[in-house]
């Protein structure tokens, strides 16, 4: 078989599989790169069961293409939906899709031109894939006390070409990155999608790290992983309610368990990926559990605990199913590493403290080469944290905390070793930490939406959910209003962006230049081409495109939701038409950035 | 709101974008600088798809008679009778495993045939495989495990092999002035500072002026093998407990040799790599006339031997 044969075979296993999987499992509005990862991570897992129970390769292939039949029989609508209108194609996510682009094809051409080289990645990670490959029984896996996750879906795809081909099951990694990256949509939902196309591209070509996801090892594949979990987790933080907007129907209690679950179930994969990722996961589905518990009151915490328990038993069950394989197969759990760790020697941390210095040597260096984007998180959190702590508190605190969990438990990892301190410092710090680096990018992420929606006030335009621009008569006399550029003149949203450019570059007071720039760089990050602003003077609000699935009613918290969904006509400025009267009987006043009720939104669940 | 030059402007969201043009200043250079990259490398990478095909690719990173020594291991595999051995295999620094990176599966790890790759007629000979001078401090010497098998008076020495070796043949023990007369050398090797095992014990006389040998009559086999950085200790004592014979000892150098090839017969040589069948396994094909591991051994047979 030719090398350009196998790669048009692989693409079945690396696209088709998990894609077709997924939207299978899932409700049919998740996104495409959602829907990826839980394929994928589903098929995996459904292998290594498989192989964990002794099952023997042929039955399980057939046990798994019959269970895809049938799922697919049975959810045949879902992928007649999807082939109506692709998911990339909707809410600005194809233009995320679209610049996103050059990074798949340069990461997978990267992966591709090079075989498996490095040390570890062939004697363990590679080594394991090929024996998974000949379905080598569990105690005969090269280290079988490691996870087999990424070395199983490795195999999977070989499995459509063969070994001599290996570089094209490796594609799957920097596949994952880029479905991990345009996940990042998810969080960025409701709002601009110039905002979209701005921050999710940057920091998916920012956070790119070439070899730990081209090179076998596994570091990468747990970081996307954990990224994946940030990502619910982040979006379930900045989305909750506050107690007061308890909704009788329970929708927004079952978004919250579907978003955690979701969570959950990331954090639950982890533990199949590296041993340390039981770890990475506890901290993350903990963490959530907390901050959600722990900012909400009485009332609502007690409907979320309601909530929080289907999740954990998801990643309970699922984190779990790793050691019970092992157990099964006489391996111990407790002895990691062929006892390089063992839970025993916990109790002998302090008597190695001693070793903290080398270890904090370590991290002092870590911090120094992460100080840009460790430092942006900061400075931008705690100053959001200030500016909008409504928004930001939770996901401020979740990022924080498992941040420094996680340093935490590094630190642990390197006071128990039975390795050589130095050596293991040497060959392992830098890995165990790029494990957090993709929860830190979907924490900036958000930070950064949160930033761009506070921001659009002053250029006026708004984003989907952000009605709040007064009209002009309301306004005090000679205030720089959202809106209008600097010399007073309304901006018009249906012209294109060159020319709502150039009308501002030629209303330059130049006493007020500072603000133009602002102005410039707010209108040039988050509008939307005049394409919003059409569709709303055509009589339909640009959410229409986005309705909830649930009738809308105009209750007391919904009428709090900033959709411009009332069916009045919308203002120039993006407004819908309403008097001061009506505001002022909405219990909203100007200046103050609507929230954003999760309650409201269309009932999607992830 | 603040009023700025007669205007009235809303703070907050102006800090907002203050706040994201600031971010993105710090990001973009950073996001640029890894564009770049992976511009190159992608036409790094395309020019080798392009120009390279899949086995040529691989023979490049793996190498032909280097680093995995890829291409000899291949070549030497070519038509052997069990498709399911993996020969042992020996570097001239740590061990690696070239059977991993075949399109079969051959995870029977069988010693009777050794390739070695990239190796020298000095390293299949005894070298000096590591020299120390000071003793190593309180950490090992205070350690339970090794302070409570000697409660006499010692001296200490870690050392680190870096690299695999076959055998220990002698240790060196180098002296500031000789030893009295009457005293007994005793030796001692300490598998790591966390394992206790004792590997082996010698005891020599204290001849010598400057030095002396401890030669093992045995040499001590598979002694240093995938260790990495794990220290050994060698634990030093002499019968004389004094701590004035003790401060004469002032160094150790450990001696050894890489690959052993003393078993073998070197079948196959080309370049720095070899190929060699166990004495007893060519013996016992010999005897019971095994025609298709004779065929496949005289094939890659290009060294003359007795």
């Amino acid at each position: 078989m030719s090398e350009a044969t196998s790669f048009i075979l692989a693409l079945i296993p690396l696209l088709l599989c998990p894609a077709l999987v997924g939207i299978l499992i899932l409700p049919t509005d998740i996104q495409l790169s959602v829907c990826w990862w839980v394929g994928f991570t589903s098929i995996s897992l459904s292998l290594l069961v498989f192989h964990g129970l002794g099952a023997s390769r042929e039955p399980t292939f057939v046990a798994l293409i019959v269970c895809t039949a049938m799922l697919a029989i049975r959810e045949r609508h879902k992928l007649l939906s999807r082939g109506k209108l692709p998911e990339p194609f909707h809410r600005g996510t194809f233009w995320v899709f679209l610049a996103l682009l050059p990074l798949l094809i340069a990461s997978c051409l990267i992966t591709f031109s090079l075989p498996v080289s490095d040390f570890d990645a062939i004697n363990i990670w590679f080594n394991k894939a090929k024996s998974l490959f000949y379905w080598q029984p569990f105690n005969q896996l090269p280290l079988c006390d490691y996870p087999n996750l990424g070395p199983m879906y490795w195999s999977f795809v070989m499995r459509f070409t063969s070994v001599e081909f290996e570089s094209i099951g490796r594609l799957v990694f920097p596949l994952a990155y880029w479905f991990w990256a345009l996940s990042l949509v998810t969080l960025l939902r409701n709002t601009s999608f110039r905002v979209c196309l701005f921050i999710a591209p940057l920091i998916g070509y920012t956070f790119f790290r070439g070899a730990p996801l081209t090179n076998g090892y596994q570091d990468g594949l747990l970081a996307l992983c954990a990224g994946m979990s940030a990502i619910f987790s982040l979006r379930l933080l900045f989305e909750l309610g506050d107690d007061h907007r308890a909704d009788s129907s329970g929708q927004c209690l079952r978004r919250f368990r579907h978003l955690y679950m979701a969570a959950c179930f990331f954090g639950g994969v982890l533990a199949w990926i590296k041993t340390e990722g039981m770890m990475v996961g506890l901290i993350l589905v903990l963490v959530t559990a907390a901050v959600c518990l722990k900012t909400t009151t009485r009332h609502l915490r007690r409907s979320l605990v309601r909530a929080i328990i289907p999740g954990l038993l998801t990643f309970s069950g699922i984190a779990l199913s790793w050691p019970a394989v092992e157990l099964v197969h006489g391996v111990r759990p407790w002895v990691i590493q062929g006892g390089a760790f063992e839970f025993g020697r916990l109790s002998s941390v302090f008597q190695r403290l001693g070793r903290l210095d080398s270890i904090c040597e370590y991290l002092r260096r870590y911090l120094q080469e992460q100080k840009t984007v460790l430092g942006l998180l900061f400075v931008l959190g705690v100053a959001m944290l200030i500016l909008c702590p409504r928004k930001t508190l939770r996901p401020a605190l979740f990022l924080g905390a498992v941040l420094v969990l996680h340093a935490a438990f590094v630190v642990l990892v390197f006071l128990t070793t039975g390795q050589d301190l130095a050596w293991h410092l040497a060959t392992a710090f830098d890995r165990l930490m790029f494990q957090n680096t993709l929860i830190v990018a979907s924490g900036l992420t958000l930070l950064m939406r949160i930033c761009a929606e506070e921001a659009l006030a002053l250029s006026g335009l708004r984003m989907r959910g952000n009605t709040e621009v007064p009209p002009i008569e309301d306004r005090q006399p000679g205030a720089f209003s959202p809106g209008e550029c600097c010399s007073g003149r309304p901006i018009r949203h249906d012209e294109p962006l060159a020319g709502r450019l150039a009308d501002s570059v030629a209303a330059i007071d130049p006493r007020r230049c500072w603000l133009v720039v602002l102005n410039l760089f707010g209108i040039a990050i988050t509008s939307d081409g005049g394409t919003m602003n059409q569709k709303r003077q055509a009589g339909r609000a640009d959410d229409a495109a986005e309705l909830p699935s649930v009738p809308f009613q105009p209750s007391a918290p919904l009428a709090e939701c900033a959709y411009g969904q009332s069916g009045k006509p919308l203002a120039e400025g993006g407004a819908p038409k309403e008097d001061r009267q009506q505001r002022l009987a909405r219990g909203t006043t100007y200046g103050t950035t609507p929230l954003i009720c999760p309650w409201n939104r269309r009932i999607d669940v992830l | 709101m603040i009023r700025i030059m007669g205007r009235q402007v809303r703070i907050r969201p102006l800090l907002c974008s203050f706040l994201l043009f600031t971010a993105l200043c710090i990001l973009i250079p950073s996001t640029l600088e890894r564009i770049s990259t992976l511009a190159a490398d992608t036409r790094t990478a395309f020019q080798r798809v392009r120009s390279l095909s899949p086995a040529e690719r691989k023979l490049a990173v793996y190498g032909d008679r280097t680093r995995f020594g890829y291409g000899y291991v291949k070549d030497i595999l070519e038509g052997i009778p069990d498709n399911e051995v993996a020969p042992a295999t020996r570097y001239s620094d740590y061990g690696r495993h070239p059977e991993i990176l075949l399109s079969a599966l051959r995870n029977r790890l069988d010693n009777r045939l050794l390739i070695g790759i990239g190796l020298s007629d000095q390293d299949l000979a005894e070298s000096l495989i590591a020299s120390t001078k000071q003793p190593c401090g309180s950490d090992s010497l205070n350690r339970p495990a090794v302070t409570g098998r000697h409660p006499k008076l010692s001296l200490c020495f870690t050392f680190q092999t870096d690299k695999d070796y076959d055998l220990l043949t002698r240790l060196v023990v180098r002296l500031e002035r000789p030893l009295l007369p009457d005293n007994l050398l005793q030796a001692e090797l300490i598998s790591s500072p966390l394992d206790s095992r004792s590997l082996g014990e010698w005891t020599g006389p204290s001849r010598g002026a400057n030095s002396i040998e401890l030669k093992l009559p045995k040499p001590l086999r598979d002694f240093s093998i995938g260790r990495g950085a794990t220290d050994f200790i060698v634990r030093l004592s002499t019968s004389n407990d004094t701590s004035a014979e003790m401060s004469k000892l002032v160094g150790l150098d450990i001696y050894g040799v890489r690959v052993n090839v003393s078993d073998y017969i070197i079948l196959n040589r080309d370049r720095n790599c070899f190929t060699a069948v166990q004495r007893s396994f060519l013996r016992e094909l010999q005897s019971r006339n095994d025609s298709r591991w004779l065929t496949y051994l005289k094939g890659i047979t290009n060294v003359r031997s007795d």
